[in-house]
Protein backbone atom coordinates (compact mmCIF):
# COMPACT_ATOMS: atom_id res chain seq x y z
CA UNK A 1 0.00 0.00 0.00
CA UNK A 2 1.60 3.06 -0.41
CA UNK A 3 0.64 6.96 0.36
CA UNK A 4 -2.70 6.24 1.79
CA UNK A 5 -3.00 7.52 5.56
CA UNK A 6 -3.44 4.21 7.95
CA UNK A 7 -4.65 4.08 11.32
CA UNK A 8 -2.32 3.78 14.40
CA UNK A 9 -3.89 1.33 16.54
CA UNK A 10 -3.58 0.23 20.73
CA UNK A 11 -4.74 -2.56 21.56
CA UNK A 12 -5.08 -3.36 25.91
CA UNK A 13 -4.46 -7.06 26.17
CA UNK A 14 -5.29 -7.63 29.56
CA UNK A 15 -9.63 -6.91 29.39
CA UNK A 16 -9.82 -3.95 31.87
CA UNK A 17 -11.76 -0.81 31.60
CA UNK A 18 -9.65 1.84 30.65
CA UNK A 19 -10.28 5.31 32.04
CA UNK A 20 -8.66 8.52 30.34
CA UNK A 21 -7.17 10.71 32.92
CA UNK A 22 -7.38 14.81 32.80
CA UNK A 23 -4.87 16.72 31.30
CA UNK A 24 -3.22 15.50 28.16
CA UNK A 25 -5.25 11.47 27.46
CA UNK A 26 -3.31 8.95 29.06
CA UNK A 27 -4.30 5.83 29.70
CA UNK A 28 -6.19 4.92 33.13
CA UNK A 29 -7.53 2.63 35.02
CA UNK A 30 -9.95 2.31 38.11
CA UNK A 31 -8.41 1.15 40.97
CA UNK A 32 -10.60 1.29 44.20
CA UNK A 33 -13.03 3.91 42.62
CA UNK A 34 -10.24 6.58 41.43
CA UNK A 35 -8.56 7.22 38.28
CA UNK A 36 -5.07 6.13 37.81
CA UNK A 37 -2.63 6.05 35.32
CA UNK A 38 -0.99 3.61 33.38
CA UNK A 39 2.65 4.05 33.64
CA UNK A 40 6.15 2.14 34.07
CA UNK A 41 7.70 2.16 37.67
CA UNK A 42 10.54 4.51 37.67
CA UNK A 43 13.75 2.49 36.23
CA UNK A 44 14.37 1.11 32.99
CA UNK A 45 12.38 -0.45 30.15
CA UNK A 46 13.87 -3.45 29.26
CA UNK A 47 13.12 -4.48 25.44
CA UNK A 48 13.37 -7.00 22.77
CA UNK A 49 13.67 -6.95 19.27
CA UNK A 50 11.90 -9.72 17.57
CA UNK A 51 14.80 -11.53 15.32
CA UNK A 52 13.00 -11.31 11.92
CA UNK A 53 13.79 -9.55 8.45
CA UNK A 54 11.24 -8.25 6.11
CA UNK A 55 10.78 -6.96 3.18
CA UNK A 56 14.25 -5.35 3.20
CA UNK A 57 14.74 -4.05 6.74
CA UNK A 58 17.01 -6.77 8.65
CA UNK A 59 16.59 -7.24 12.30
CA UNK A 60 19.61 -5.26 12.57
CA UNK A 61 18.56 -2.67 10.71
CA UNK A 62 14.84 -2.67 12.82
CA UNK A 63 16.88 -2.97 15.84
CA UNK A 64 18.84 0.51 15.02
CA UNK A 65 15.47 2.76 14.12
CA UNK A 66 14.07 1.05 17.36
CA UNK A 67 16.83 2.13 19.21
CA UNK A 68 16.78 5.68 17.78
CA UNK A 69 13.11 6.31 18.73
CA UNK A 70 14.02 5.20 22.21
CA UNK A 71 16.73 7.91 22.51
CA UNK A 72 14.47 10.10 21.16
CA UNK A 73 12.03 9.45 23.71
CA UNK A 74 14.98 9.05 26.60
CA UNK A 75 16.03 12.52 25.87
CA UNK A 76 12.92 14.28 27.42
CA UNK A 77 14.29 15.51 30.45
CA UNK A 78 13.05 14.36 33.87
CA UNK A 79 11.96 11.36 32.70
CA UNK A 80 12.17 8.79 35.54
CA UNK A 81 12.04 5.45 33.18
CA UNK A 82 14.91 4.83 30.27
CA UNK A 83 14.14 2.44 27.34
CA UNK A 84 17.00 0.18 27.72
CA UNK A 85 17.74 -2.54 25.04
CA UNK A 86 18.48 -5.94 25.64
CA UNK A 87 18.81 -7.53 22.31
CA UNK A 88 16.97 -9.81 19.88
CA UNK A 89 14.79 -12.27 20.50
CA UNK A 90 13.16 -15.65 18.96
CA UNK A 91 9.75 -14.58 20.84
CA UNK A 92 7.89 -12.27 18.61
CA UNK A 93 5.25 -9.53 20.03
CA UNK A 94 1.84 -10.51 21.36
CA UNK A 95 3.32 -13.48 23.61
CA UNK A 96 2.32 -12.99 27.28
CA UNK A 97 6.06 -13.78 28.56
CA UNK A 98 7.10 -10.61 30.67
CA UNK A 99 9.10 -9.26 27.93
CA UNK A 100 8.64 -6.08 25.77
CA UNK A 101 9.36 -7.26 22.77
CA UNK A 102 8.98 -4.95 19.37
CA UNK A 103 9.53 -6.98 15.96
CA UNK A 104 7.06 -7.18 12.63
CA UNK A 105 3.98 -9.53 13.00
CA UNK A 106 1.91 -10.77 9.82
CA UNK A 107 -1.53 -8.99 10.52
CA UNK A 108 -3.12 -9.67 7.35
CA UNK A 109 -7.03 -8.69 9.10
CA UNK A 110 -5.27 -5.33 10.65
CA UNK A 111 -5.69 -3.62 6.71
CA UNK A 112 -5.01 0.02 8.22
CA UNK A 113 -3.34 -0.81 11.08
CA UNK A 114 0.38 -0.28 10.82
CA UNK A 115 0.98 -1.00 14.36
CA UNK A 116 -0.22 -1.57 17.57
CA UNK A 117 1.01 -1.77 21.15
CA UNK A 118 -0.36 -3.77 23.81
CA UNK A 119 0.27 -3.79 27.48
CA UNK A 120 -0.39 -6.39 30.09
CA UNK A 121 -0.77 -4.42 33.93
CA UNK A 122 -0.99 -4.71 37.41
CA UNK A 123 -4.37 -4.16 37.42
CA UNK A 124 -4.21 -3.73 41.28
CA UNK A 125 -1.50 -0.51 40.74
CA UNK A 126 -1.84 0.57 36.79
CA UNK A 127 2.17 -0.59 36.81
CA UNK A 128 3.26 -1.87 33.67
CA UNK A 129 4.40 -5.01 33.63
CA UNK A 130 4.73 -5.80 29.79
CA UNK A 131 4.15 -3.94 26.72
CA UNK A 132 4.53 -5.40 22.91
CA UNK A 133 4.61 -3.68 19.86
CA UNK A 134 4.17 -5.26 16.77
CA UNK A 135 4.51 -3.47 12.75
CA UNK A 136 2.40 -5.20 10.58
CA UNK A 137 3.89 -6.98 7.52
CA UNK A 138 0.76 -5.87 5.40
CA UNK A 139 2.68 -2.63 4.80
CA UNK A 140 5.81 -1.72 3.31
CA UNK A 141 8.52 -0.70 5.55
CA UNK A 142 12.24 1.88 5.17
CA UNK A 143 14.81 2.31 7.67
CA UNK A 144 16.36 4.70 5.20
CA UNK A 145 17.59 8.54 6.71
CA UNK A 146 15.90 10.16 4.33
CA UNK A 147 12.76 8.04 3.95
CA UNK A 148 11.71 6.12 1.04
CA UNK A 149 8.73 6.72 -1.04
CA UNK A 150 5.79 3.97 -0.65
CA UNK A 151 7.50 2.76 1.94
CA UNK A 152 6.78 3.65 5.97
CA UNK A 153 9.02 4.95 8.06
CA UNK A 154 9.69 2.65 10.82
CA UNK A 155 11.53 5.17 13.50
CA UNK A 156 8.19 7.36 12.77
CA UNK A 157 5.97 4.72 13.66
CA UNK A 158 7.76 3.45 16.64
CA UNK A 159 8.00 6.85 18.14
CA UNK A 160 4.04 7.25 17.92
CA UNK A 161 3.99 3.43 19.08
CA UNK A 162 6.40 3.79 21.81
CA UNK A 163 4.39 7.15 22.79
CA UNK A 164 1.82 4.52 23.94
CA UNK A 165 4.05 1.74 25.06
CA UNK A 166 4.87 4.37 27.67
CA UNK A 167 1.34 5.20 28.94
CA UNK A 168 0.28 8.20 26.15
CA UNK A 169 -3.01 7.96 24.13
CA UNK A 170 -3.70 9.79 21.38
CA UNK A 171 -3.55 13.86 21.18
CA UNK A 172 -5.88 15.54 18.38
CA UNK A 173 -3.55 18.32 17.56
CA UNK A 174 -4.01 17.70 13.43
CA UNK A 175 -5.92 18.57 10.93
CA UNK A 176 -8.08 16.11 8.35
CA UNK A 177 -9.87 16.32 5.60
CA UNK A 178 -12.69 13.78 4.48
CA UNK A 179 -11.63 12.05 0.93
CA UNK A 180 -13.33 9.22 -0.75
CA UNK A 181 -10.65 6.96 0.53
CA UNK A 182 -11.25 8.14 4.07
CA UNK A 183 -9.35 10.71 5.89
CA UNK A 184 -6.27 12.37 4.72
CA UNK A 185 -4.13 14.19 7.10
CA UNK A 186 -3.76 17.66 6.11
CA UNK A 187 -1.29 19.00 9.42
CA UNK A 188 -0.40 17.28 12.91
CA UNK A 189 1.39 18.99 15.74
CA UNK A 190 1.95 16.14 17.31
CA UNK A 191 3.92 12.58 16.80
CA UNK A 192 0.66 11.05 18.94
CA UNK A 193 -1.76 11.78 16.68
CA UNK A 194 -3.63 9.06 15.85
CA UNK A 195 -3.46 9.11 11.76
CA UNK A 196 0.26 8.47 9.87
CA UNK A 197 1.45 10.83 7.59
CA UNK A 198 1.98 9.06 4.00
CA UNK A 199 4.40 6.67 3.69
CA UNK A 200 7.54 8.66 2.49
CA UNK A 201 6.98 11.40 4.77
CA UNK A 202 9.71 10.75 8.14
CA UNK A 203 9.11 14.33 10.12
CA UNK A 204 7.43 12.34 13.16
CA UNK A 205 11.03 11.38 14.28
CA UNK A 206 11.11 14.54 15.92
CA UNK A 207 8.76 15.12 19.24
CA UNK A 208 6.80 17.97 19.44
CA UNK A 209 5.93 20.48 22.25
CA UNK A 210 2.89 18.33 22.93
CA UNK A 211 4.17 15.27 23.02
CA UNK A 212 6.84 16.22 25.69
CA UNK A 213 4.64 17.65 27.65
CA UNK A 214 2.16 14.57 28.13
CA UNK A 215 5.09 12.56 29.03
CA UNK A 216 6.07 14.41 31.36
CA UNK A 217 2.90 15.61 32.83
CA UNK A 218 2.39 11.15 32.86
CA UNK A 219 5.84 10.48 34.83
CA UNK A 220 5.36 13.63 37.06
CA UNK A 221 8.44 15.39 35.57
CA UNK A 222 7.17 18.87 34.80
CA UNK A 223 9.23 21.31 37.26
CA UNK A 224 7.06 23.74 39.02
CA UNK A 225 9.70 26.29 38.12
CA UNK A 226 9.01 26.00 34.36
CA UNK A 227 5.49 24.82 33.66
CA UNK A 228 2.31 25.62 35.07
CA UNK A 229 -1.00 24.39 34.47
CA UNK A 230 -4.71 26.03 32.41
CA UNK A 231 -7.36 24.96 33.70
CA UNK A 232 -11.06 25.78 32.83
CA UNK A 233 -15.00 24.68 31.61
CA UNK A 234 -16.15 24.26 28.05
CA UNK A 235 -20.37 24.95 27.97
CA UNK A 236 -22.56 24.83 25.65
CA UNK A 237 -26.16 26.75 26.14
CA UNK A 238 -24.62 26.41 30.12
CA UNK A 239 -23.96 23.30 30.20
CA UNK A 240 -20.90 21.02 29.95
CA UNK A 241 -19.41 20.02 26.68
CA UNK A 242 -17.93 16.28 26.94
CA UNK A 243 -14.75 15.51 24.78
CA UNK A 244 -14.01 19.21 23.84
CA UNK A 245 -10.61 19.51 22.17
CA UNK A 246 -9.01 22.49 23.41
CA UNK A 247 -5.43 23.65 22.48
CA UNK A 248 -3.69 26.34 24.46
CA UNK A 249 -1.04 28.56 21.65
CA UNK A 250 1.62 30.30 23.92
CA UNK A 251 2.12 33.64 22.62
CA UNK A 252 5.72 33.96 23.93
CA UNK A 253 6.59 30.27 23.72
CA UNK A 254 4.87 29.44 20.42
CA UNK A 255 4.06 25.89 21.69
CA UNK A 256 0.82 24.04 21.03
CA UNK A 257 -0.34 21.93 23.77
CA UNK A 258 -3.73 20.25 23.82
CA UNK A 259 -5.96 18.75 26.37
CA UNK A 260 -9.91 17.40 26.43
CA UNK A 261 -12.75 18.17 28.44
CA UNK A 262 -13.57 14.72 30.17
CA UNK A 263 -16.12 15.14 32.23
CA UNK A 264 -19.74 15.77 31.89
CA UNK A 265 -19.24 19.33 33.55
CA UNK A 266 -16.91 19.96 30.84
CA UNK A 267 -13.89 20.63 32.84
CA UNK A 268 -10.64 20.69 31.88
CA UNK A 269 -6.85 20.75 32.83
CA UNK A 270 -3.75 21.26 30.24
CA UNK A 271 -0.80 20.78 32.30
CA UNK A 272 2.76 21.57 30.84
CA UNK A 273 2.08 24.91 29.75
CA UNK A 274 5.25 27.01 29.97
CA UNK A 275 5.12 30.72 31.43
CA UNK A 276 2.99 33.80 29.34
CA UNK A 277 -0.11 34.51 28.12
CA UNK A 278 -2.23 31.77 25.93
CA UNK A 279 -4.97 31.89 23.89
CA UNK A 280 -7.17 28.83 23.82
CA UNK A 281 -8.97 27.01 20.86
CA UNK A 282 -12.02 24.33 21.53
CA UNK A 283 -12.79 22.47 18.77
CA UNK A 284 -14.87 19.37 18.01
CA UNK A 285 -13.32 15.85 18.39
CA UNK A 286 -13.82 15.97 14.52
CA UNK A 287 -10.80 15.33 13.01
CA UNK A 288 -10.44 10.88 13.59
CA UNK A 289 -12.69 8.79 14.72
CA UNK A 290 -14.26 9.42 18.31
CA UNK A 291 -13.00 5.78 18.96
CA UNK A 292 -8.74 7.17 18.71
CA UNK A 293 -9.39 8.64 21.85
CA UNK A 294 -11.79 7.74 24.33
CA UNK A 295 -15.19 5.98 24.36
CA UNK A 296 -17.59 7.82 21.87
CA UNK A 297 -20.83 8.06 24.22
CA UNK A 298 -21.87 11.14 24.75
CA UNK A 299 -19.19 12.99 23.31
CA UNK A 300 -20.18 16.49 21.59
CA UNK A 301 -18.83 17.37 18.49
CA UNK A 302 -21.77 19.58 17.20
CA UNK A 303 -20.23 22.78 17.96
CA UNK A 304 -18.03 25.45 15.83
CA UNK A 305 -14.35 26.43 16.58
CA UNK A 306 -14.17 28.78 19.63
CA UNK A 307 -11.62 30.70 21.05
CA UNK A 308 -11.16 31.54 24.62
CA UNK A 309 -12.98 34.98 26.01
CA UNK A 310 -8.92 36.02 27.23
CA UNK A 311 -5.64 35.06 27.77
CA UNK A 312 -5.22 32.29 29.91
CA UNK A 313 -1.73 33.59 31.71
CA UNK A 314 0.07 30.89 33.07
CA UNK A 315 2.50 31.29 36.05
CA UNK A 316 5.20 28.69 36.64
CA UNK A 317 4.20 25.99 39.56
CA UNK A 318 0.65 27.37 39.15
CA UNK A 319 -2.87 27.19 37.75
CA UNK A 320 -4.85 29.88 35.88
CA UNK A 321 -8.36 30.81 37.31
CA UNK A 322 -10.89 28.93 36.21
CA UNK A 323 -12.03 29.97 32.21
CA UNK A 324 -15.36 29.37 31.02
CA UNK A 325 -15.48 29.01 27.40
CA UNK A 326 -19.42 28.84 25.87
CA UNK A 327 -18.96 27.35 22.20
CA UNK A 328 -21.17 28.53 19.37
CA UNK A 329 -23.43 25.73 18.88
CA UNK A 330 -22.92 24.34 15.18
CA UNK B 1 -22.19 71.78 32.51
CA UNK B 2 -18.08 70.64 33.57
CA UNK B 3 -17.29 69.50 36.92
CA UNK B 4 -13.37 70.58 37.16
CA UNK B 5 -11.40 67.43 37.93
CA UNK B 6 -7.89 67.46 39.95
CA UNK B 7 -6.23 67.84 36.84
CA UNK B 8 -8.48 71.54 36.23
CA UNK B 9 -7.89 72.72 39.61
CA UNK B 10 -4.49 71.86 39.53
CA UNK B 11 -4.21 74.26 35.90
CA UNK B 12 -6.70 77.05 37.72
CA UNK B 13 -3.88 77.23 40.19
CA UNK B 14 -1.11 77.82 38.05
CA UNK B 15 -2.95 80.37 35.38
CA UNK B 16 -3.55 82.16 38.99
CA UNK B 17 0.30 82.09 39.93
CA UNK B 18 0.96 83.20 36.41
CA UNK B 19 1.07 86.65 37.53
CA UNK B 20 3.56 86.32 39.52
CA UNK B 21 5.37 85.43 37.08
CA UNK B 22 8.93 86.45 36.89
CA UNK B 23 9.97 89.04 33.74
CA UNK B 24 13.62 87.13 33.22
CA UNK B 25 14.06 83.46 32.27
CA UNK B 26 14.30 81.34 35.14
CA UNK B 27 17.81 79.28 36.05
CA UNK B 28 17.80 76.45 37.81
CA UNK B 29 19.64 76.41 41.00
CA UNK B 30 22.06 73.50 40.80
CA UNK B 31 21.22 70.94 43.78
CA UNK B 32 18.22 71.82 44.57
CA UNK B 33 15.43 69.52 43.34
CA UNK B 34 12.85 69.98 40.81
CA UNK B 35 9.59 68.12 41.78
CA UNK B 36 6.90 66.99 38.90
CA UNK B 37 3.57 65.48 38.45
CA UNK B 38 1.63 64.49 35.99
CA UNK B 39 -0.32 62.58 33.12
CA UNK B 40 -0.62 62.09 29.87
CA UNK B 41 -1.13 59.43 26.77
CA UNK B 42 0.61 56.52 25.72
CA UNK B 43 0.48 55.65 22.11
CA UNK B 44 0.23 52.48 21.07
CA UNK B 45 2.60 49.51 21.25
CA UNK B 46 2.43 47.30 18.37
CA UNK B 47 3.87 43.54 20.41
CA UNK B 48 4.22 41.20 17.27
CA UNK B 49 2.35 38.82 15.00
CA UNK B 50 2.59 35.09 15.66
CA UNK B 51 0.95 32.77 13.49
CA UNK B 52 0.00 28.90 15.70
CA UNK B 53 1.59 26.46 13.56
CA UNK B 54 1.71 22.80 13.32
CA UNK B 55 2.89 20.85 10.52
CA UNK B 56 2.23 20.55 7.04
CA UNK B 57 2.76 16.82 5.56
CA UNK B 58 6.03 16.75 3.74
CA UNK B 59 8.20 13.67 2.51
CA UNK B 60 11.58 13.18 2.72
CA UNK B 61 12.33 16.19 5.58
CA UNK B 62 12.16 16.30 9.39
CA UNK B 63 11.15 19.96 9.31
CA UNK B 64 8.08 20.27 6.59
CA UNK B 65 6.38 23.39 6.15
CA UNK B 66 3.94 25.30 8.80
CA UNK B 67 0.56 24.91 8.53
CA UNK B 68 -1.21 27.66 9.74
CA UNK B 69 -3.71 27.29 12.62
CA UNK B 70 -4.30 30.70 13.36
CA UNK B 71 -2.75 33.81 13.56
CA UNK B 72 -2.62 36.47 16.41
CA UNK B 73 -1.70 40.17 16.42
CA UNK B 74 -1.30 41.63 19.72
CA UNK B 75 -0.96 45.21 20.58
CA UNK B 76 -1.37 47.16 23.65
CA UNK B 77 -3.76 49.68 23.55
CA UNK B 78 -3.27 53.47 23.75
CA UNK B 79 -4.37 55.18 26.95
CA UNK B 80 -3.52 57.31 30.03
CA UNK B 81 -0.33 57.20 32.36
CA UNK B 82 0.42 59.11 35.29
CA UNK B 83 4.19 60.23 36.01
CA UNK B 84 5.66 61.30 39.00
CA UNK B 85 9.35 62.69 38.65
CA UNK B 86 12.15 64.32 41.13
CA UNK B 87 14.87 66.01 38.95
CA UNK B 88 18.31 67.91 40.47
CA UNK B 89 19.81 70.43 38.54
CA UNK B 90 23.48 69.41 38.13
CA UNK B 91 24.14 72.64 36.52
CA UNK B 92 21.80 75.90 35.57
CA UNK B 93 20.49 74.06 32.27
CA UNK B 94 20.95 70.55 32.78
CA UNK B 95 19.20 68.05 34.96
CA UNK B 96 19.18 64.50 36.44
CA UNK B 97 15.30 63.35 36.52
CA UNK B 98 14.13 59.77 38.12
CA UNK B 99 11.00 59.35 36.90
CA UNK B 100 8.47 57.10 37.75
CA UNK B 101 4.99 56.02 35.34
CA UNK B 102 2.46 53.85 35.38
CA UNK B 103 -0.26 52.88 32.68
CA UNK B 104 -2.93 50.11 32.64
CA UNK B 105 -2.89 49.38 29.02
CA UNK B 106 -5.39 47.28 27.41
CA UNK B 107 -3.41 43.96 26.07
CA UNK B 108 -5.62 43.06 22.65
CA UNK B 109 -4.70 40.17 20.80
CA UNK B 110 -6.80 39.63 17.30
CA UNK B 111 -7.30 36.23 16.18
CA UNK B 112 -7.61 35.77 12.70
CA UNK B 113 -7.35 33.03 9.64
CA UNK B 114 -8.57 30.48 11.31
CA UNK B 115 -7.47 27.34 9.53
CA UNK B 116 -11.16 25.85 9.87
CA UNK B 117 -12.63 29.20 9.59
CA UNK B 118 -13.60 30.51 12.47
CA UNK B 119 -14.86 33.79 12.69
CA UNK B 120 -12.02 36.18 13.89
CA UNK B 121 -12.37 37.94 17.60
CA UNK B 122 -9.97 39.85 20.08
CA UNK B 123 -9.18 38.82 23.22
CA UNK B 124 -7.86 41.06 26.28
CA UNK B 125 -6.45 41.75 29.31
CA UNK B 126 -5.28 44.82 31.34
CA UNK B 127 -1.93 44.67 32.18
CA UNK B 128 -0.56 47.18 35.15
CA UNK B 129 2.81 48.48 33.71
CA UNK B 130 5.50 50.27 35.78
CA UNK B 131 8.75 52.12 34.76
CA UNK B 132 10.66 53.83 36.86
CA UNK B 133 14.63 54.86 35.95
CA UNK B 134 16.67 58.10 35.43
CA UNK B 135 16.98 60.70 32.35
CA UNK B 136 18.99 63.43 31.39
CA UNK B 137 16.86 66.80 30.50
CA UNK B 138 19.19 69.48 28.75
CA UNK B 139 17.04 72.89 28.56
CA UNK B 140 18.35 74.85 25.34
CA UNK B 141 18.78 78.42 26.48
CA UNK B 142 19.17 79.62 23.20
CA UNK B 143 15.58 78.59 21.94
CA UNK B 144 13.78 80.00 24.60
CA UNK B 145 10.67 82.10 24.37
CA UNK B 146 10.15 84.91 26.20
CA UNK B 147 11.37 84.60 29.74
CA UNK B 148 8.76 82.26 30.56
CA UNK B 149 9.21 79.31 27.94
CA UNK B 150 12.29 76.95 27.09
CA UNK B 151 12.61 73.66 25.39
CA UNK B 152 14.53 71.16 26.83
CA UNK B 153 15.43 67.60 25.00
CA UNK B 154 15.80 64.62 26.85
CA UNK B 155 17.12 61.05 26.96
CA UNK B 156 17.19 58.09 29.45
CA UNK B 157 16.85 54.63 30.27
CA UNK B 158 13.93 52.62 33.01
CA UNK B 159 13.50 49.54 34.35
CA UNK B 160 9.87 48.27 33.23
CA UNK B 161 7.50 46.20 35.03
CA UNK B 162 4.00 44.41 34.07
CA UNK B 163 1.73 42.42 35.75
CA UNK B 164 -0.44 40.34 33.78
CA UNK B 165 -4.15 40.45 34.86
CA UNK B 166 -4.83 38.29 37.66
CA UNK B 167 -1.62 39.75 39.12
CA UNK B 168 0.38 36.65 39.49
CA UNK B 169 3.09 36.81 36.50
CA UNK B 170 5.45 39.35 36.36
CA UNK B 171 7.05 40.37 32.90
CA UNK B 172 10.08 42.45 33.12
CA UNK B 173 12.30 44.45 30.73
CA UNK B 174 13.75 47.97 29.73
CA UNK B 175 12.71 50.84 28.03
CA UNK B 176 14.89 53.39 26.51
CA UNK B 177 13.47 56.78 25.48
CA UNK B 178 14.46 60.10 23.94
CA UNK B 179 12.05 63.25 23.10
CA UNK B 180 12.22 66.92 23.70
CA UNK B 181 9.65 69.08 25.80
CA UNK B 182 8.34 72.43 26.48
CA UNK B 183 8.96 74.17 29.64
CA UNK B 184 6.68 77.31 31.01
CA UNK B 185 7.43 78.79 34.12
CA UNK B 186 4.33 80.21 35.72
CA UNK B 187 5.77 81.60 39.06
CA UNK B 188 8.72 81.97 40.18
CA UNK B 189 11.85 84.34 40.89
CA UNK B 190 15.44 84.12 38.80
CA UNK B 191 17.67 81.51 41.04
CA UNK B 192 14.86 81.28 43.13
CA UNK B 193 12.12 78.84 44.11
CA UNK B 194 9.60 77.94 41.48
CA UNK B 195 6.55 76.65 39.50
CA UNK B 196 5.47 75.51 35.85
CA UNK B 197 4.38 72.93 33.37
CA UNK B 198 5.88 70.77 30.85
CA UNK B 199 4.45 69.32 28.10
CA UNK B 200 6.67 66.71 27.24
CA UNK B 201 6.59 64.33 23.27
CA UNK B 202 8.68 61.28 23.86
CA UNK B 203 9.65 58.09 21.87
CA UNK B 204 10.22 54.86 24.00
CA UNK B 205 12.06 51.96 22.93
CA UNK B 206 10.81 48.79 24.83
CA UNK B 207 12.60 45.63 24.87
CA UNK B 208 11.56 42.37 27.10
CA UNK B 209 8.17 42.43 29.06
CA UNK B 210 5.13 41.51 26.92
CA UNK B 211 6.71 41.17 23.94
CA UNK B 212 5.95 38.41 21.17
CA UNK B 213 8.43 38.97 18.91
CA UNK B 214 11.88 39.67 19.56
CA UNK B 215 13.31 43.35 18.81
CA UNK B 216 12.92 47.10 20.33
CA UNK B 217 9.30 48.39 19.97
CA UNK B 218 8.26 51.98 19.82
CA UNK B 219 6.02 53.84 21.53
CA UNK B 220 5.32 57.73 21.27
CA UNK B 221 4.28 59.57 24.62
CA UNK B 222 2.91 63.05 25.54
CA UNK B 223 2.58 64.29 28.97
CA UNK B 224 1.63 67.09 30.17
CA UNK B 225 3.28 67.67 34.05
CA UNK B 226 3.62 70.53 36.92
CA UNK B 227 6.77 70.93 38.68
CA UNK B 228 7.64 73.02 41.44
CA UNK B 229 11.75 74.02 42.04
CA UNK B 230 12.14 73.91 45.67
Amino acid sequence: MSRRAAFWACLVLVALATAPLQAYLKFGIEVGGRAVPVRWAAGPIRYFIFERDFDGVSAQAFSDAIGRATTTWNAVPGLPVAFSAQGLTRSQPLEADGRTTLGFLDRPDQERVLGAATFLLDATTGALIESDIYFNTRFHWSTASAGEPGANDLESVALHELGHLLGLGHSALGETEVTANGRRVLSTGAIMFPIAWPSGAIADRVLQPDDIAGVRDLYDALPAAEFGSIQGRVTKDGRGVYGAHIVAFGLESGELIGGYTLNANGDFVIAGVREGPHILRVEPLDDADLESFFGPAGVDIAFSVTYGPRLAVVQAGGATSPLVIEVRPK
Amino acid sequence: MTRLGPWGIALLGALLLADTAVAQPALWRPWHPVVSVGGGWTGQEALGTVRAETRAIGLGTLTPSAFPLFTADSTFDAGPRAELGVAVPVTRTLLVEVLGTMTRPTLSTAISRDAEGAPATTVSETVDDYTVGARLLYDVPRLSIGARARPYVLAGGAYLRQLHEDQVLVETGQAWSAGAGLRVWIAGARQGRSLGVTTELAWQWRTGGIAFTDGARGVPSLSLRLFAGL
